[in-house]
């Protein structure tokens, strides 16, 4: 059987810390135990401790990283150390055709729109014209007008 | 509570330690996920406690670059988890460090009455509102302590590292551990004695 040393003062509140967490060897729990039970200021700070010591505890582990964090921190270790993997040649056809594509449709586009513009304007030109004014006359008179016109006209040119 | 977490996230993942190392050297998406989900929690958890303050995602990212540099070397002396630990603490110390060559040149510019204003370690208002008055009072207290208690404190008594594994992780003889630890803890208890004592008697 093993003696148990008795404790005379008061217990240390590192020891009353270790006394909980059962650091210690077998002779000073049991000391401090016995010490315990017949101090109740020690009992007290015992209890004090203890509360300390969970709280300390609960308190360090509620601290958790949020969704967000987590993500954030995968992606940066991602970008930073997963090697990139290689495309197929497929994907990279495509991917220099696109690059290309692009442009090449852009400059159709406004040759296409700049081309559009020229036949309206001309058009407008034709559309000024006397044989086009038959077509857009108002009235009669303006109709006789433009048909005298034209016959004037077309005889100065067979001249 | 630090072995049961590891095991558990262990199992859940379904990586063995040498199957997460061997992923992790060949940059494989799984690897760094697992390793992710199974390291971060308690990365941040120490940086918290070691700086005083929730704003330590910069600082978390900073260890596991670190760590996943230094993985191609990692011999696998010590478990991977107390290496982790080793490189948070290590990394925690550097920061403080820095900022408190920071805080130096910034309050050198400022009078003496306003750097007597300044509180050690600010927390937020909705950190303060959030926290009971008792961890307001542990968190105080914790930042008081220096760096080499603090890190045995959080390794211990809030990680529940062995002193085997913490001896380990800071390069240190068991021992010294031990007396620095029980010094640790006399000086927190210390500062908290007033309101220790005011809950011992509710």
């Amino acid at each position: 059987m093993s003696e148990t040393v008795q404790i005379l003062e008061h217990v240390a509140d590192a020891v009353l810390w270790q006394w909980r967490k059962q650091e210690l060897d077998f002779p000073t729990s049991a000391a401090v135990q016995q010490h315990l039970q017949g101090c109740a200021a020690c009992q007290l700070r015992a209890q004090a401790v203890s509360r300390l010591v969970d709280e300390m505890q609960s308190s360090h582990h509620a601290i958790q990283p949020t969704l967000a964090e987590q993500m954030h921190l995968l992606r940066a270790m991602e970008a930073r150390f997963t090697p990139r993997a290689k495309s197929p040649a497929l994907v990279e056809i495509s991917h220099s055709l696109v690059r290309w594509l692009a442009p090449a449709i852009a400059i159709l586009a406004a040759v296409f729109i700049l081309w559009r513009e020229e036949a309206t304007s001309t058009s407008g030109v034709f559309s000024q014209t006397r044989e086009a004014k038959l077509l857009i006359t108002a009235d009669d008179e303006d109709l006789q007008q433009t048909l005298l016109e034209l016959a004037l006209s077309s005889e100065e040119n067979s001249r | 509570m630090k072995m049961q977490e590891h095991e558990k996230a262990t199992a859940q993942l379904k990586f063995s330690e040498a199957e997460l190392l061997a992923g992790c050297r060949a940059g494989k998406r799984e690897a760094l996920e697992a390793l992710i989900k199974q390291y971060q929690p308690a990365v941040l958890r120490v940086c918290v406690s070691m700086l005083g303050s929730r704003e330590v995602e910069d600082l978390v990212q900073d260890i596991f670059i670190k760590v996943l540099k230094k993985i191609q070397n990692f011999e696998g002396r010590a478990a991977l988890f107390t290496w982790i630990y080793e490189i948070t603490v290590n990394h925690c110390r550097d920061e403080l460090r820095k900022r408190k060559r920071r805080r130096w040149f910034s309050l050198h510019a400022l009078p003496q009455e306003t750097v007597e204003q300044i509180p050690l370690e600010e927390a937020s208002a909705s950190e303060q509102m959030e926290a009971g008055e008792m961890r307001q009072h542990l968190r105080r207290a914790l930042n008081q302590l220096e760096p080499k208690y603090r890190e045995l404190v959080v390794l211990r008594d809030l990680e529940g590292l062995s002193y085997e594994e913490i001896a380990q992780a800071r390069g240190l003889a068991e021992k010294l551990v031990k007396s620095r630890l029980y010094q640790a803890r006399q000086i927190l208890a210390a500062s908290m004695k007033k309101y220790l004592e005011e809950v011992a008697h509710v």
